[in-house]
């Protein structure tokens, strides 16, 4: 018999780690996943684990969750062994945690009855978490038929239901919409303050940026482990944030390879309007850059100074194991560039709508995308994206509306038109049962790539891949990234002349996100038109145009500049002690949706900043939060995300 | 609330939920009971049979009309010409029966006159039916004609008991609950596992410390009682449609159920722990169940007909057992003094499966 | 010309499809084994296990007279071997509660009187006891008893012959071993199982797991996507036929008396058919669960009412007239006749007629309906 719930409950060991890992080793077969671990979590504390692909993250939380062996170390969760910890902990797996064909309601009581919760705590503890989670409304809906986001914040649900000690979370917020993602970290936040301890596992930095400590983690090995603070301060380098008009060429100037190489950058991100450089110091840094930049016949830049980001972190220590630094190989296009000369729209879509039932999925939405164009589709999870590219690529019959692509209005699903078509849909696209290098075959074969340029063509999305060499590999066994990666090179090498990707990156690690979007790029030049959705809204900076859904309609649309430039109000950027309550605090006084967590900064939209702003410090200090820094900021594309979104009545309606 | 409760709660709400599959779960069972309570006739009726009568006598033509006085024989025409090319390998009639020139002359006269039969052996059990009833037509002929140089001196007094009807539903019927509440309880306990294992659900039961004995009683609870559901309707269907009734002991009859519905389950959710997908589990039961409980069971022809080495598998067959049990109850109602070892037999092969599915399950942990 | 034609086929989508096909059949151990194993051992099964003869009934007697005449007749009952003799009793109490209970299949009671009247040339009256509860069986072991008796009689008389001699002969299986009449209707009953199960669940894996969307986004035409799920089962289930059919010759010795090309056509015409029905039951079906349970409800009625186990003619009416809409009927009636008969098309054109026209509304309707749902 396990011992009564009440006994665990006072478990003294508040000063000790919750969690204590030494030596921890794990082998598959012919694979070592952990090579030798050494970390504590402390109580009440957020511990991020961030890496590449295949880092071994997976399975450092199977063993933290108790639900596998280690080959060799000690691991010691609330001081007993992971297995006999279970009902202390809490676990999101990756995927699937849920019953999908229960409701909320059932999945809860579920996992209550599970974990032997008693009765009366049940309904306490699921009226309190629901609404926490604003799912209240939800208690009798599939957890199938909820958004992304919503399933998430259920599963979250669940882990909390027996009020564990220890919180597991396997890249929680994995093709989950950036609204719903800041909301789940709230949530995170409020409880991890209650004396939750919480280890959390993500590809996204920004969330990183949230906890207390960050271990990044390379090869089953602890690489860097501190604060976030501390992990940026280690790197010893500047970020500067630099504006121009003519952000093409300046970029082909710093690139690697390119006209200009310097031990004074040490990497070069570009950003749909700006480009960021990470210098060791910033006045020489800025000096040196305007130097290129007037050497190069462009105008002056305009430069802002800033912190480097834990992407960075991630970015430059990977790259000195000698992550993305195999020089990016370039597709071999064997037809001509088509080129942004085609007068004609690629893909031209007026009014389309589609109804399910009662349910109007897509109102209306209008839009163009000429070749050479990268258009980038944003809204939250269940905004209606997946419907319109389904009705734009013919996959789905709008209810009503008329559409255009690559000049066929008539025939949506000749083969003929298809040839001319890459598509990547949001599941995973390649035969898990399969190796590969079949996969690979099987998609030069139904697009019918030319026998002579089909093994050249296999060995890029390979080299892309950093494959080489594993193409026997079934897989089925590729981490997430890797098999998005994958998928993207299927679906492309036939040269698309319309490319339709839907959530690429979705679970993919930073460096390879860079080079997914290296390529992307490569194709727009190219002449491919590319209709793109992302939850990556930095990466949204990529795109020349954008259009952003919420519920169902197109609600603004236009390049990422336009887009921000459009919204109302000002953006307020605060740096105070405590980032989480100043939020908390805050949101008591505005709408919720005004008050954002950016990293360890607040983002804070006003109408009248002259008259709000005074008054707001002040309820900050009289709670003992100092303001250490308070400036107007312009918007970022997440901010004009989040408002547009909001405004609109929220994520789910 | 108990765990084992919580699970089955909750696999019977996954249950539910799936319109499609709960009305095929009943829907199958009452399908398969009708058809082989209707369609499944042992007993050879209405065989097609030609006769080439080259006597044309009275006598001829009185002893055609006695093989096709009962349903066993229905006239075709006769064709004429090489009968085996014309008749037997075009398959238009089972057997041709010739009776030669001079037939009833010889017969007066006291001479034997035999008559030929060539009968198709494809289907083996037709075959023999087909010959015995021509010689019981033929000894019955010489009885009445008078012809018989013998008088039969005994005169067996045959009762048949228990189903002086010889209804064969009577049979097939009891024997069908046998195979269908094996393979639909335990196809529906396979599915359920075998979909939490693809699905990835089985990590977040690991990761809840319930324990193998708790998940493996949950879940076939759950399936259990959804096969006691699938027995009434079942059992409904015995009654109205054709007319059961309870011989023997309705108490032995229900532990029985009940155990053999367990061991249903504990045997699928057995498969499908080892299996990779949902396909290969239903193979597998289908397999494994299946083929043994429709074959091997008695169901349709005598266990002991069963030719080594399968004798000794049928041994161990819990369908066998449990379709005497269901014979004995419907049927002969001998009750606990002849089927007293068929619960205690269910019993042990319940425990065995429970077993191999708790160890199959290993410590609830990932298997790498 | 016969290279560029060759070349001209692998480069193309077709081939590219059917071998993304084969390869996941045969990267699916435990299906493959699925496919090949269960259809070996049911036959082995089937041949083996499955016999209707009607022998070896345990019998318990009551033997009041205690004669030689009525130890004859016992031992007349026994030595074909038609009844084995389990006890003799010493009570009627005995006898019937051995029936009661199952323990015997017959019980046989000569009164005390029966060798007197035998003697005095009166006819002796004794009593046999039948359990009814299988009555196919009972009803042959009612007709045993009489035709011993009968000859009984005529032995004890003079040894006479009886003047209406039954000459019967059988054909085509002269031994009348039943391994020859189960083993094709058992490949029949195999070929639709799994012909129908696995291409329905490789349809529905598709479709669940979301590469279907991204196949119908390529330039294969569904005509492709669909042939190409059939042509490596097709091949396959060639396989598996091939294989019951020499594991039929060399275990149970099943004679092949008919041309084997046509055999060979007939069952992949079948096979075509088995893998329609996959195909239309995955159309129907939404998830793995369903398209088990659906393939269920149609396969059963198939082989219950295709001939295979039990003959079509002994059904009820109705399910005769049904029958006649199962594509299996067909099937199994004309391998039986090919196998054994060794006939051909001259006398089976109605069936090939029939399973052409099986395959072809099922195979067009299937394409159709795959095509509506997802267009």
């Amino acid at each position: 018999m396990p011992p009564v719930e009440t006994v665990v409950q006072q478990a003294p060991d508040t000063d000790g780690p919750v969690i204590s890992v030494r030596g921890l080793r794990k082998r598959y077969r012919d694979l070592e996943a952990v090579r030798g671990l050494d970390f504590d979590i402390r109580r009440g504390e957020i511990f991020g684990l961030i890496g590449p692909d295949g880092a071994g993250k997976t399975t450092i939380f199977h063993i933290l969750g108790g639900v596998m062996e280690p080959t060799a170390g000690q691991v010691a969760v609330v001081g007993r062994k992971p297995a006999d910890a279970r009902s202390e902990i809490g676990y999101l797996t990756q995927q699937f945690s849920l019953n999908l064909d229960l409701s909320v309601d059932e999945n809860l009581s579920y996992t209550a009855g599970l974990r032997r919760v008693p009765e009366p705590m049940v309904s306490e503890r699921r009226r309190r978490y629901l609404k926490l989670m604003g799912l209240d409304a939800f208690g009798s809906r599939l957890a199938g038929q909820l958004s992304g986001g919503m399933k998430q914040k259920l599963a979250l649900c669940c882990a909390l239901m027996s009020r564990p000690q220890v919180l597991l979370l396997d890249e929680p917020t994995t093709g989950v919409d950036p609204v719903s993602r800041r909301e789940f970290w709230d949530v995170l936040a409020g409880i991890a303050h209650e004396g939750m301890t919480i280890a959390v596992a993500t590809p996204y930095l920004d969330e990183a940026e949230r906890c207390d400590r960050v271990a990044l983690v390379h090869e089953g090995a602890i690489r860097q482990i501190g604060t976030p603070v501390e992990l940026r301060e280690r790197l010893g380098l500047h970020r500067l944030e630099v504006r121009t008009s003519d952000l093409g060429r300046l970029e082909q100037a710093l690139a690697p390879g390119g006209s200009v190489e310097s031990a004074e950058i040490a990497d070069v991100q570009p950003f749909g309007d700006r480009l960021d450089v990470l210098v060791a110091d910033s006045e020489r840094g800025e000096r040196y850059l305007q130097s290129i930049a007037a050497s190069a016949g462009i105008g002056a830049l305009r430069i802002d100074r800033d912190e480097p980001t834990l992407e960075n972190v991630f970015v430059l220590n990977l790259r000195k194991e000698g992550l993305g630094t195999t020089a990016y190989k370039p597709f071999a296009f064997s037809g001509p560039a088509l080129g942004p000369s085609r007068k004609t729209s690629a893909i031209a879509a007026s009014k389309l709508s589609k109804q399910f039932g009662e349910f109007q999925a897509v109102k209306g939405v209008s839009l163009q995308i000429g070749y050479g164009e990268i258009y980038g589709l944003l809204g939250a999870n269940g905004a209606g994206k997946t419907t319109t590219i389904k009705m734009i690529c013919g996959l789905l019959q709008p209810s009503s509306g008329e559409m255009m692509l690559a000049g066929e209005t008539q025939r949506m699903r000749s083969p003929a038109l298809r040839q001319r078509i890459g598509y990547m849909s949001q599941k995973f696209t390649l035969y898990d049962d399969l190796t590969i290098l079949q996969n690979l075959e099987f998609y030069c074969g139904v697009y019918q790539v030319p026998m002579g340029l089909r093994k050249e063509r296999i060995n890029w999305v390979l080299s892309t891949c950093q494959l080489v060499g594993r193409e026997g590999m079934i897989t089925g066994l590729l981490p997430g990234g890797w098999k998005q990666r994958l998928s993207f090179g299927a679906s492309v090498m036939h040269e698309p002349e319309i490319l339709f990707l839907d959530e690429p990156t979705s679970g993919v690690d930073p460096i390879a996100r860079r080079q997914l979007w290296n390529m992307i790029r490569d194709f727009a030049r190219h002449g491919t038109a590319i209709l793109v959705t992302t939850h990556f809204l930095e990466e949204a900076e990529n795109c020349h145009r954008l259009g952003l859904m919420a519920a169902g309609e197109l609600v603004a649309q236009g390049s990422p500049s336009e887009i921000k430039k459009a919204q109302p109000g000002q953006l307020i950027v605060l740096v105070t002690s405590d980032t989480q309550r100043s939020s908390d605090l805050l949101k008591t006084k505005l709408e919720s949706w005004r008050v954002a967590i950016f990293a360890d900064k607040l983002h804070v939209v006003l109408d009248e900043p002259e008259r709000q702003l005074p008054a707001l410090v002040s309820l900050l200090s009289e709670n003992g939060i100092q303001v250490r820094s308070q400036m107007a900021g312009s918007f970022s594309l997440e901010d004009a995300f989040i408002g547009l979104v909001q405004r609109r009545g929220g994520v789910q309606s | 609330m108990n765990r084992v409760a919580v699970q089955c709660i909750k696999e019977l709400r996954q249950f539910v939920r799936d319109r499609l599959s709960v009305a095929l779960a009943f829907g199958l069972p009452a399908l398969s009971m009708l058809l082989y309570g209707f369609a499944t006739r042992l007993e050879i009726k209405n065989i097609p049979l030609v006769v080439q009568n080259l006597d044309n006598s009275a006598l001829s033509r009185s002893f055609i009309e006695r093989l096709y006085t009962n349903e066993q024989f229905v006239p075709v025409r006769c064709p004429g010409g090489d009968l085996v090319k014309t008749v037997l390998n075009r398959g238009i009639a089972e057997a041709v029966v010739i009776i030669p020139p001079e037939f009833a002359r010889k017969l007066r006269a006291g001479l034997p006159s035999p008559v030929e039969a060539l009968i198709d052996g494809t289907d083996v059990n037709n075959a023999r039916v087909i010959k015995n009833s021509i010689i019981a037509t033929t000894n019955s002929f010489l009885d009445i004609e008078g012809l018989s140089p013998f008088r039969p001196l005994i005169h067996p007094q045959v009762r048949l008991w228990f189903n002086p009807g010889r209804k064969e539903s009577l049979f097939v019927v009891p024997g069908a609950f046998g195979i269908v509440l094996l393979i639909y309880p335990a196809l529906l306990c396979a599915l359920a596992m075998a979909r939490e294992t693809e699905q990835g659900t089985i990590l977040q039961i690991y990761a809840s410390s319930l324990t193998a004995s708790e998940f493996i009683l949950g879940k076939v609870a759950a399936y259990v009682i959804v096969g006691i559901a699938e027995t009434l309707l079942v059992l409904l269907i015995g009654f109205v449609v054709f007319h059961l009734s309870v011989a023997g002991d309705a108490l032995l009859f229900t532990l029985g159920t009940l155990l053999y519905l367990i061991d249903a389950c504990l045997y699928g959710l057995m498969i499908a722990v080892g299996a990779k997908t949902q396909n290969a589990a239903v193979q597998a039961v289908a397999f494994g169940g299946f083929t043994p409980a429709l074959l091997l069971s008695g169901y349709l022809y005598p266990v002991r007909n069963i030719r080594y080495p399968f004798n000794l598998v049928a041994d161990f067959v819990p369908a066998r057992y449990y379709i005497e049990l269901s014979r004995d109850t419907f049927v002969r109602g001998a009750g606990w003094a002849g089927q007293w070892f068929v619960p205690v037999f269910l019993t042990l092969v319940g425990l065995l499966l429970f077993r191999i599915a708790r160890k199959r399950l290993g410590r609830m942990q990932i298997s790498a | 010309m016969l290279k560029l034609w060759l070349k001209a086929f692998v480069s193309s989508r077709l081939w590219a499809l059917s071998q993304k096909e084969l390869r996941q059949i045969l990267r699916d151990r435990q299906l493959l084994f699925l496919l090949m194993f269960p259809p070996t051992i049911q036959l082995f099964i089937f041949g083996f296990a499955l016999n209707p003869e009607v022998t070896h009934l345990r019998l318990a007697v009551l033997d009041l007279s205690n004669s030689p005449t009525s130890r004859e007749l016992v031992s007349a009952l026994v030595e074909n071997h038609v009844f084995d003799l389990w006890r003799v009793g010493t009570t009627y109490r005995q006898v019937t509660e051995a029936v009661c209970d199952g323990k015997v299949e017959a019980g046989l009671i000569i009164p005390p009187e029966f060798n007197r009247e035998i003697k005095q040339g009166r006819q002796a009256r004794v009593q046999v006891l039948l359990d009814g509860v299988d009555a196919n069986k009972a009803g042959i072991a009612g007709g045993y008893v009489s035709q011993i008796f009968t000859a009984f009689s005529r032995r004890l008389e003079t040894g006479a012959s009886s003047p209406i001699e039954l000459d019967a002969s059988f054909l085509y299986n002269p031994g009348l071993i039943s391994a020859w009449f189960f083993v094709p209707g058992v490949m029949g009953l195999v070929l639709n199982l799994t012909g129908s199960l696995v291409s329905s669940s490789a349809l529905v894996r598709e479709k669940d797991s979301g590469t279907l969307e991204q196949l119908l986004m390529t330039p294969a035409a569904s005509w492709e996507i669909l042939m190409a799920k059939i042509v490596p089962l097709f091949i396959v289930l060639n396989i598996t036929v091939l294989l019951a059919l020499s594991m039929g010759a060399l275990i149970f010795q099943v004679p092949f008396r008919g041309n084997f090309l046509f055999y060979m056509a007939i069952s992949a015409l079948y096979i075509f058919v088995a893998i329609s029905i996959g195909l239309m039951l995955a159309t129907i079906a939404r998830n793995q669960r369903q398209v088990v349970m659906t393939s269920f409800f149609f396969n059963l009625p198939i082989i219950q009412l295709s001939g295979a186990v039990a003959p079509v003619a002994s059904m009820p009416l109705f399910f005769q007239y049904l029958s006649l809409l199962n594509p299996l009927r067909y099937y199994v009636a004309c391998i039986r006749a090919v196998l054994l008969r060794g006939v051909g098309l001259e006398v089976l054109w109605p069936n090939v007629l029939a399973l052409f026209a099986f395959a072809a509304v099922l195979l067009l309707a299937s394409a159709h309906q795959f095509r509506r749902q997802l267009g």
